[in-house]
């Protein structure tokens, strides 16, 4: 009997846990590979209240011996996808579309998390929600075009990249 | 044309006041008050479409700050950040209204902002108006805002710092995103308590 409840008690703990460990693996995307190049800890959010606009976090590392560029971003469920830096000067915020594209350093990575460089999102479709995965193109100037989709977390989740950052 | 001088003066002042206010707190152990004066009258429309005005910010403390809801970034970051401040502040927290200014008032109607509001979960309070309700917010408070790009894909740019009254509607300080935890705490909690 005793045993019995024990080992009930034990599963009931692991279906926990492991409930939890997938939680918490659902809430990045990646990594992704082309080449040298290393898409991670990917995580989408929506402006809550119904405005569809979005912004994807991720982290992309440069593992050649080369420069390279990130030349564009697309979506096919947005209507713009532009990879954008919020400023912050004097103490207004402003974004600000990056058109030169984006610098990957060779042996680098470039983070882009929340307040500074991500991927915005404009008109996005109705049909992507929290819990859905955002298709996302990436266009490099050397290692050509990288494809992946990217988990809309709930609003609140943790942040990885920037757990990521200060480990 | 000016925009740029005069947030540039308003930022050296709010930051003059702060660093005042925070020494005197050191030196003598209480808050005082900087003779500075933001604010003023207003009438704009809260979340559930109800007039706000002066008078209704004035009863409690108060943590306020400029956003909109088509801001995917910056804005769910400083709301994000304030909600989670105010947990770790436990009750005291009760006592600090924090409320969002929408400096986009052409999308940003009371429906959209209390749709806005649900997703965080927390009491606050999001306020929007006419364009010349704004200005005349905007103006009393010392907010700056702009809209930057054209068509329905327009964003604005607005002032980024978390701006702290005292119950009465005295400003006290300052919030940005660059200071501790540790420090953003201090101040909320000498705003609950005062």
């Amino acid at each position: 009997m005793g045993l019995a409840v024990l080992r009930a008690a034990a599963i009931t703990a692991f279906a926990v846990l492991a409930g939890t460990a997938n939680v918490l693996a659902a809430e990045t995307g990646g990594p992704w590979k082309l080449g040298d190049i290393v898409v991670e800890q990917a995580w989408a959010r929506l402006a809550p209240g119904g405005a569809r606009t979005g912004a994807v976090y991720l982290t992309v590392h440069n593992k050649s011996g080369q420069d390279d560029l990130l030349l564009a971003v697309d979506s096919p469920v947005a209507e713009s996808t532009a990879v954008h830096e919020t400023i912050v000067e004097n103490d207004v915020a402003r974004m600000e579309p990056l058109p030169a594209g984006v610098n990957l350093p060779s042996h680098g990575e470039v983070v882009m998390r929340p307040g500074g460089m991500h991927i915005m999102m404009t008109g996005v479709s109705s049909d992507i929600r929290v819990g859905s995965l955002m298709p996302v193109k990436m266009v490099f100037r050397d290692a050509g075009s990288l494809d992946f989709d990217v988990p809309v977390v709930p609003l609140g989740a943790s942040d990885p990249a920037e757990k990521h950052l200060k480990h | 044309m000016f925009g740029r001088f005069w947030i540039h003066g308003v930022a050296a002042v709010l930051a003059l006041c702060a660093g005042v206010a925070i020494a005197l707190y050191l030196e003598t152990g209480r808050m005082e008050v900087p003779a500075f004066d933001i604010g003023g009258p207003f009438t704009m429309t809260d979340q559930n479409g109800r007039n706000i005005t002066k008078q209704d910010l004035d009863q409690t403390a108060v943590a306020l700050f400029a956003g909109f809801t088509h801001c995917p970034d910056v804005c769910p970051t400083t709301l994000l950040r304030l909600s989670n401040l105010l947990e770790q502040l436990g009750g005291d927290a009760e006592n600090i209204r924090v409320v969002l200014v929408s400096v986009d008032p052409e999308r940003d109607t009371p429906q959209v902002l209390k749709s806005y509001l649900a997703a965080f979960g927390g009491d606050f309070t999001a306020m929007t108006g006419t364009p010349e309700q704004l200005k005349t917010f905007a103006k009393a408070y010392r907010l700056f805002y702009e809209k930057s790009g054209n068509g329905s894909d327009y964003t604005m740019n607005h002032s980024a710092g978390v701006y702290l009254f005292g119950k009465g509607g005295a400003f006290q300080s300052t919030l940005d995103q660059h200071e501790t935890d540790d420090v953003a705490l201090r101040k909320l909690k000498m705003l609950a308590g005062a």
